[in-house]
């Protein structure tokens, strides 16, 4: 117990000792000259800085898996004739440095000789470590005279902790902070491109691209039944994240549908994508939409502001009068085919889907972008109601969707084994019984899909059995308003 | 770091644990240490000398280093050395610190036989509040309470008990507290007499040499991790589609901890096996500068079963750098697009698809890949190292958009390049098996279908790649089945534009004896 007291205590020293460390180096990249002084003091050529405000045009082309492409060109001015260590500040704090390219725009007379990404930063650990073996001041506070006393040290090793020579004596814990007389060549605030130019003397415009972190879009959809739930109209949006540390004012902004292959995998990203408003305002589309090797590309035809941290939405595409097919499913699993079960599910739910036909004839016919798709319908009043939501994969032109919207309530099946036997290794037979009851004032239509996880043959049923394919087969079953139906089906199962 | 002339030095030979017998010598011997004295008596040939000389970066003249793209370094460096004659221990500071110490090796340049090596050491006990403590256990140290009131300290003397774990001191005195046990509190502080020999604030080389000339130019060379390259190459596709430029560019990364300013920088492609130091000789770059329509800094040429690659102006390799320097350049190089479905079960990574719905086949997409003859007839043929290769393609307004990029391995000319891009949006593939039969205990035969959809306004060729295990044959297909290999086949499936294919076929196989 006591030792832990101990313990506390001098661990207490020790943070307070860094925080003196900390309180004059946190002010040393502002007290450092806003100049090129790190860069210059590295390489022997001048050193000269680009910033934000030398640039004339950025776009960027932001990807569906959390990466984007920045191109900007800035105008560069000032640069003496012959080698110029030249940084370049601004850029994305995600940024990928090895994929930076410059391109000197027209007669720029400039060559770049090396392109360098500095990444050691200038923290109290790495200030503490350049001083080892160096002199340093270490100050403390005098409460009667209300000032600090100064004494001189050599500062012996950082390992664990700094220790201290102080005159004769050697010691750690020392009750103050340290001061350090100036900055260590190469470290730097944050992580700096820095390339090695040739100049020609003139003022050169520039184009750099790079590809950065943490930019990405989604597409968000909202569609809107109709009363008698036959048609409906879709709105999509996009919905841009730029996490990426910089902000692209007055960007040309475009965006690219599709997978595109990386080699690192970017990052799995949580993003909190919230609903967007009901307002399906009817504006022109904003976007242009072109092929780009085997994907989409869309661009937004106004400049726009993509700030740091900030979520955007900008309506991409508008449909009205969209046919749709709403379909009740009531699905089995493979495995019961495989094993004695007995009643397996009582009143379950039936799951309710809409279909609908991406094609031309359908008021749509255009290349859907991933993204989340979700249901609204209007309630007695023609207030829109949430209805429910589901994720849709890349979907081109000319292609079926089925999302899943819910469950139905008043629509509910039992289904049950009512024999089964073995037919050797991997095969069985057995029969079945699924009951629908319908509690609604209408009549209803349930497709019963059975996956039978192998090679099936039908003995017998109560409702043709309808052909999938090698491994599932489906039964369409009509079931009275407020009435019940019962199928009844014997088959044969080979599953390996 | 320890000063000059400090009496630690001289502290150095009086071990506690020696005999008692060496007493008689040992105010002699500190004699001699505290005056400086190079030479120690030829009869005790393993004693070091009293003072350590250091060496640090300012002595740098030149610096070389040869860089591996498996994360690893050739560092050769000389230095002019004032060693004095005799027997000196060196302290060779500034090497990385990521150095693997067996692979060091020093040697003069003037005249070999000038400078002995007799041991080599890399001392890696470090200077830390908790060692310090531990080897001041049983002796008297200062305890400083600060008096922030007067601003000075209150000092006493202590006997320190123990270190694991904190420290535990014994007061002094017979006044207040005196004999008392106490652990410091955070006003305190402890204030040792000097610093206890052999730590060190950094790990260090120490060598013990036999220097036969007061100046010596030595070189010493080491293989250090954390210091690797690797190239990234830009393929820009042009609007036709059957021709791009390919831009490569090396990258290299310095994690060692050392700054390497003005080296002359060379490269190696290759995977060079590791278990044993590679051979540091016979890197005289004498070899001719291939010709080649190579345009960039980087001049090539072959080292053993590698490549080398030398920058032809020295350059600074900073701690903590990314450094990019371009390695080659290529243009209107032949290039081949096509579109491959795989069997998603072979599928290289998994990417996130919605449930499909009961009901719906799930749609795969196919994958657009680029396809690129490493050959001087296609405009190419050059060794191209291990690395990412970014593509681009310039949209409707010219400006260059990325579409894809892929990993390839290191790649010797007249060889074959296929950079996988991504999925094709508007190229799908509905898979069913439409039916399966038992023929015998183990062979069956089942018929497949593949539907693909091509929703695009131009027709297109897809090549669908199918695997298969065991013995197994394609009996009847409604496309010619292509084997490719013991467990794959693969069909070349035209689909017109906005239009679907199917294709069709019987597989029979065997999987076991």
């Amino acid at each position: 117990m006591k030792s832990r007291t101990i313990l506390a205590l001098r661990w207490a020293a020790f943070a307070w000792a860094l925080g003196g460390y900390a309180a004059p180096t946190a002010a040393a990249p502002a007290a450092a000259p806003t100049g090129a002084a790190p860069a210059a003091a590295a390489a022997s050529p001048l050193g000269r800085v680009s910033e934000g405000s030398d640039r004339r045009a950025v776009s960027i082309t932001v990807y569906n898996s959390d990466f984007g492409l920045v191109r900007e060109v800035r105008q560069l001015s000032g640069l003496p004739k012959g080698q110029v260590a030249l940084e370049f500040r601004d850029v994305a704090s995600t940024i990928q440095p090895e994929t930076v390219a410059i391109k000197p725009l027209k007669g720029a007379g400039l060559r770049v000789l090396e392109q360098n990404y500095r990444y050691d930063l200038l923290t109290p650990e790495t200030l503490l470590e350049k001083y080892v073996g160096r002199s340093v001041r270490a100050y403390r506070y005098h409460e009667a005279t209300g000032k600090e006393d100064v004494v001189d040290a050599k500062l012996l090793s950082v390992a664990n902790g700094p220790i201290l020579q102080l005159g004769s004596e050697i010691t750690f814990n020392y009750p103050g902070r340290l001061a350090f007389s100036e900055l260590p060549p190469n470290l730097i605030a944050k992580p700096t491109l820095v390339w090695l130019v040739e100049s020609g003397g003139a003022d050169p415009a520039l184009e750099v691209s790079y590809l950065a972190r943490s930019l990405s879009w989604s597409a968000d959809y909202v569609l809107v039944l109709d009363e008698n739930e036959k048609q409906a109209g879709l709105v999509g949006w996009v919905t841009l994240v730029n996490n990426s540390g910089a902000s692209y004012r007055g960007a040309s902004l475009q965006l690219v549908a599709g997978d595109v292959h990386r080699v690192e995998q970017p990052l799995a990203y949580d993003r909190v994508s919230k609903a967007p408003m009901m307002q399906a305002a009817s504006a022109p589309p904003q976007f242009r939409e072109e092929g780009l090797l085997e994907y989409h590309l869309y661009t937004l035809q106004r400049p726009t502001d993509v700030l740091d941290k900030e979520q955007k939405q900008v309506t991409l595409l508008e449909a009205a009068a969209i046919g749709i097919d709403k379909k009740l499913i009531f699905a089995g699993q493979e495995y019961w085919y495989q094993g004695q079960y007995g009643e397996l599910v009582k009143n379950e739910k039936v799951s309710v889907y809409l279909d609908f036909q991406n094609s031309e004839q359908n008021h749509l016919g255009i290349p859907l972008p991933k993204g989340t798709l979700r249901v609204y319908k209007a309630d007695k009043s023609g207030a829109k109601q949430f209805v429910g939501e589901d994720a849709i994969d890349h979907t081109p032109r000319d292609e079926k969707i089925r999302v899943k919207v819910g469950e139905a309530f008043d629509v509910v099946a039992d289904r049950k084994q009512m024999s089964w036997s073995s037919l050797g290794n991997c095969s069985s037979e057995s029969a079945w019984q699924v009951d629908l009851r319908n509690h609604k004032d209408e009549d209803v239509k349930v497709e019963v899909r059975e996956p039978a996880g192998g090679d099936w043959t039908i003995v017998n049923s109560s409702h043709p059995a309808q052909r999938d394919d090698a491994r599932s087969f489906h039964f369409d079953v009509s079931i009275p308003k407020r009435g019940a139906t019962k199928v009844t089906y014997r088959v044969r199962v080979r599953w390996c | 770091m320890r000063s000059s002339g400090s009496p630690l030095v001289c502290e150095r030979p009086a071990l506690a644990a020696r005999a008692r017998a060496w007493l008689a010598v040992l105010p002699l011997s500190m004699a001699l240490g505290c005056a400086r004295t190079p030479a120690v008596s030829p009869s005790s040939p393993n004693q070091w000398p009293a003072a350590q000389l250091r060496s640090d970066a300012s002595a740098r003249e030149h610096v070389a280093l040869t860089v591996y793209d498996s994360s690893f370094a050739l560092v050769r460096e000389q230095r002019r050395l004032r060693l004095g004659r005799g027997r000196v221990a060196l302290a060779y500071e500034d090497v990385s610190a990521q150095l693997q110490p067996a692979t060091v090796h020093l040697r003069a340049l003037a005249a070999p036989g000038d400078l002995q090596v007799l041991e080599q050491n890399y001392r890696y006990d470090l200077l830390t509040p908790e060692k310090l403590l531990e080897q001041y256990v049983g002796r008297r140290v200062s305890l400083a309470r600060y008096d922030a009131e007067a601003g000075r300290d209150e000092v006493r003397e202590a006997l320190v008990l123990g270190s694991a774990r904190g420290p535990v001191l014994r007061l002094a005195g017979d006044g207040a507290e005196g004999g008392e046990l106490i652990s410091p509190g955070p006003w305190e502080r402890i204030s040792f007499p000097e610093l206890p020999p052999g730590l060190l604030p950094k790990p260090t080389l120490v060598w013990l040499l036999d220097s036969a000339r007061d100046e010596q130019r030595v070189e010493v060379s080491y293989l250090t991790q954390n210091l690797s390259w690797r190239a990234d190459y830009v393929l820009s596709l042009a609007a036709d589609g059957a021709h791009a430029d390919l831009t490569g560019w090396v990258t290299l990364d310095n994690q060692t901890g050392t700054s390497f300013r003005a080296a002359s920088l060379q490269l190696v492609a290759g995977d060079v096996q590791r278990v044993s130091t590679p051979a540091a000789d016979g890197f005289a770059s004498g070899g001719a500068q291939r010709e080649s329509l190579q345009s960039g800094a980087l001049a090539e040429e072959p080292l053993f079963e590698y490549h080398l690659y030398g920058l032809d102006r020295p350059t600074d390799v900073l701690d903590r750098e990314r450094k990019q320097l371009r390695l080659l350049e290529a243009r209107g190089v032949s290039v081949a697009q096509k579109l491959v479905l795989h069997q998603p079960s072979r599928s290289v990574r998994p990417r996130f698809v919605p449930v499909p719905r009961p009901g719906q086949p799930s749609l795969e997409h196919a994958r657009a890949v680029v396809v690129l003859e490493n050959r001087q007839a296609a405009g190419l043929g050059l060794p191209l190292p291990r690395g990412v290769v970014r593509v681009y393609r310039a949209d409707a307004s010219g400006a260059e958009q990325f579409v894809g990029e892929d990993a390839i391995a290191h790649t010797p000319r007249d060889e074959r390049l296929e950079i996988e891009l991504g999925e094709a949006f508007d190229v799908v593939a509905a898979r069913r098996r439409l039916n399966q039969r038992r023929l015998e205990r183990c062979a069956e035969q089942s018929e497949w279908q593949i539907e693909l959809f091509n929703h695009k306004d131009a027709a297109v060729v897809v090549e669908v790649v199918e695997a298969a295990a065991g013995d197994w044959q394609v009996v009847e297909s409604s496309h010619p089945a292509e084997r490719r290999a013991a467990t794959s086949f693969v069909f070349q499936v035209p689909v017109p534009a906005r239009g679907a294919t199917q294709l069709r076929y019987q597989l029979r196989t065997r999987t076991c004896e």
